[in-house]
């Protein structure tokens, strides 16, 4: 870890007609080649945070810089360096991967030879390059959970934000994309993590950020707050924290 | 520049895929003006437009019928159909065959009735040149019926085609009449009043008025054709075009799915995360859509041109205006694209948009004359279907073909189909943002 990717710092988001903010006070940090878990019950805040911390949604009070510059103001070479793992396909099933990376390549101004070699790359590390001119909708639940995370790498991002990209893949298939994600991070790639499965969180993440009530309620290294709190296990100690009360 | 290129692109690919909604924005146009403008033609000739079944039973054979069947051809509405005098033939005969919906038109003209009514003329003639007041005679009558299902204004040309008839056999009649009582009249009178050396003179050079049936008509009605490009209104004419900009905006159904699908999808999060300009993709998926109403118009002037004449219509003419129709489209396509992205960027779900769409299409193509012309609408509804901007393309197209007049003229509708287009795409621009929370 050489230099900090993401500074966010007192996060504030309000929406009307709830008597308390989305998200109250967050401050937190992401630096190059980490990968940072952000944990949550349902309704904590994570999405809201997640989306001012991509530019999405402009924060009623705080900042956020990425790469050193501010989010909101230097929107267009902000999304340039962050790439997104959405929860959803978030690609066009009827589309072959082919058409859709080409698509999403140009939107990051990638063009000729420059968008086959990173095409190339992006499916030959998630082992995509058979299935390139099949339409998406064909593809099965892990490839089609690979093709977001080739579509997130297309253009070489510095920041990586991946919500819930395991949600309905099997075993051997998180394996493979816990194993490319693993690379990136030591290609330098910072990520943002988020998750309901602790075991990921405790594979993959250095550190974790858990938030409750929009409210940041620990922070640290995954091991250092499990000696804190003297829980055994990622889940316990989150449980600790946020309560066994039924969210939405 | 590229991002739009990029979208334009996907755009065609996603097309090209789903097949089926292809084919639905290719066929149903194609359907609706095949279908409409056979209909309408059909109409048109049950409302004197064309050629209408008449069935007839000429018992007569004389003056009257003669009249009679040089008018109907001259009309060209009527498609003859004579029945042969003789047993089972007559008055209620045609009045079944009428009733029953296997004509529109039946006509009985009754045995001896040119005869009869050359003998009434000069019996009538006589007593009015003798100073005596004409004996009362039975009127003659042409016997007609009409199918009930037909249109008013048919019945209403159909029985001034008859008075006309009926009033020209009568003035024949009575000049004949008088042809034949004149000379005698005069020369009584001039025996009367000039003594015996004229009627000598009149014996030896008989008063002769010749007759003649050369009398041309001395006034005529006659169509104005103030320009040379006016051309008759005809179904094909009406609603190649006006059908063409109902398909046209019927493109509002793909362009809002394909928004509410991207956002359904999730796809709509990485598209306003990524470095491009939201109106430049909005631009990108207009220009697919224009290039798709360009070709459903390509299409439906060739359903105009090659298609619908096999049916029996008129063949379609641009008259000279295809480049000024093309202008037209685009700026009609360009509003329903615009629509449709607003709808898309609006709607909460596909079946809310799609709703929407199908019902303001029909009610706009309505209110704007697509289905019925607009002067033919309640007096209180006229005002209102200046808001449709199918209307507007519509009134284009009419100034157009309809009435001569160059594309300058056809700039206030224009104007607003344009205006509507990019204040819908500048909307849904706005509304771009939310998508991604």
């Amino acid at each position: 870890m050489s230099r900090p990717l993401l500074q966010a710092e007192g996060l504030l988001k309000r929406y009307p007609g709830l008597d308390r903010p989305a998200v109250n006070d967050i401050s937190l940090c992401l630096m190059q080649g980490e990968i940072l878990g952000l944990l949550g019950p349902n309704g904590a805040g994570k999405t809201t945070t997640i989306s001012m911390l991509s530019g999405l949604l402009r924060p009623d009070g705080g900042t956020v810089r990425i790469n050193g510059r501010e989010v909101l103001s230097h929107a267009r070479s902000v999304r340039q360096m962050i790439g997104l793992v959405p929860q959803e396909l978030a690609l066009y099933p009827s589309l072959t991967l082919r058409e859709n990376l080409l698509f999403l390549g140009r939107l990051y101004g990638l063009s000729g030879s420059r968008l086959q070699e990173r095409l190339t790359a992006c499916c030959g590390m998630t082992g995509l390059l058979e299935v390139l001119n099949r339409p998406v909708d064909q593809l099965s639940g892990g490839m089609k959970r690979r093709a977001n995370l080739a579509a997130g790498i297309l253009h070489e991002p510095v920041l990586l934000f991946l919500d819930e990209p395991t949600v309905g893949v099997d075993a051997q298939s998180r394996h493979l994309i816990f194993d490319h994600l693993r690379q990136l991070r030591e290609q330098g790639l910072g990520m943002l993590y988020t998750t309901h499965y602790m075991e990921e969180v405790h594979h993959l993440c250095q550190r974790v950020v858990i938030i409750d009530e929009g409210r940041i309620v620990a922070q640290g290294a995954v091991a250092e707050l499990l000696e804190q709190q003297g829980c055994q296990q990622l889940e316990e100690l989150y449980l600790s924290l946020t309560g066994k009360a039924l969210r939405d | 520049m590229g991002c739009l290129w990029a979208a334009f692109v996907r755009d065609l690919h996603l097309l090209r895929r789903d097949r089926g909604g292809l084919a639905i924005l290719f066929i149903m146009p194609v359907a609706l003006v095949l279908i409409v403008c056979l209909v309408q033609d059909n109409v048109l000739k049950s409302s004197g437009g064309g050629s209408v079944a008449l069935v007839m039973l000429d018992e007569d054979g004389g003056l009257v019928s003669e009249l009679l069947q040089t008018a109907l051809k001259r009309s060209g509405a009527f498609r003859i159909t004579r029945l042969e005098p003789g047993a089972g033939q007559n008055m209620e005969a045609i009045e079944g065959l009428v009733t029953a919906g296997r004509y529109q038109v039946g006509l009985y003209l009754p045995e001896q009735l040119s005869e009869t009514l050359q003998r009434q003329a000069l019996v009538q003639i006589r007593a009015v040149c003798s100073g005596l007041q004409p004996p009362a005679e039975h009127v003659l009558r042409l016997g007609y019926a009409f199918d009930p299902a037909v249109q008013g204004g048919l019945q209403a040309g159909f029985r001034g085609l008859l008075e006309q008839v009926s009033a020209n056999a009568s003035l024949r009649v009575q000049l004949e009449a008088l042809h034949t009582v004149l000379p005698a009249l005069l020369e009584r009178h001039i025996s009367q009043r000039l003594g015996d050396f004229y009627v000598r003179a009149l014996a030896d050079a008989p008063f002769d008025l010749p007759a003649s049936d050369s009398l041309m008509p001395l006034l005529e009605a006659h169509p104005i054709r103030a320009r040379k490009a006016f051309v008759m209104p005809s179904s094909v004419q009406h609603n190649v075009p006006a059908w063409s900009i109902f398909g046209i905006f019927f493109i509002v159904l793909p362009v809002s799915a394909l928004l509410l699908q991207e956002r359904s999808q999730g796809v709509s999060r990485r598209l306003v995360l990524a470095p491009a300009s939201p109106l430049q993709l909005l631009l990108g998926r207009l220009l697919t859509f224009l290039l798709v109403a360009l070709l459903q118009f390509v299409l439906m002037l060739g359903v105009g041109r090659f298609v619908l004449p096999r049916f029996g219509t008129d063949l379609f003419s641009a008259q000279g205006h295809l480049p000024a129709m093309f202008v037209i489209i685009l700026c009609a396509a360009l509003a329903a694209c615009g629509f449709g992205l607003l709808l898309g960027a609006w709607s909460r779900t596909q079946q809310q948009a799609t709703l929407t769409a199908a019902v303001t299409i029909v009610i706009a193509a309505a209110l704007g004359g697509i289905m019925v012309p607009v002067y033919l609408m309640p007096a209180f509804m006229q005002p209102i279907s200046l808001v449709s901007p199918l209307g507007w393309g519509l009134e284009a197209f009419q100034k157009l073909l309809l009435r001569g007049e160059p594309l300058a003229a056809a700039w206030p509708q224009l104007t607003a189909l344009v205006s509507t287009g990019l204040i819908c795409l500048l909307l849904a621009k706005k509304n771009l943002q939310r998508w991604s929370r």
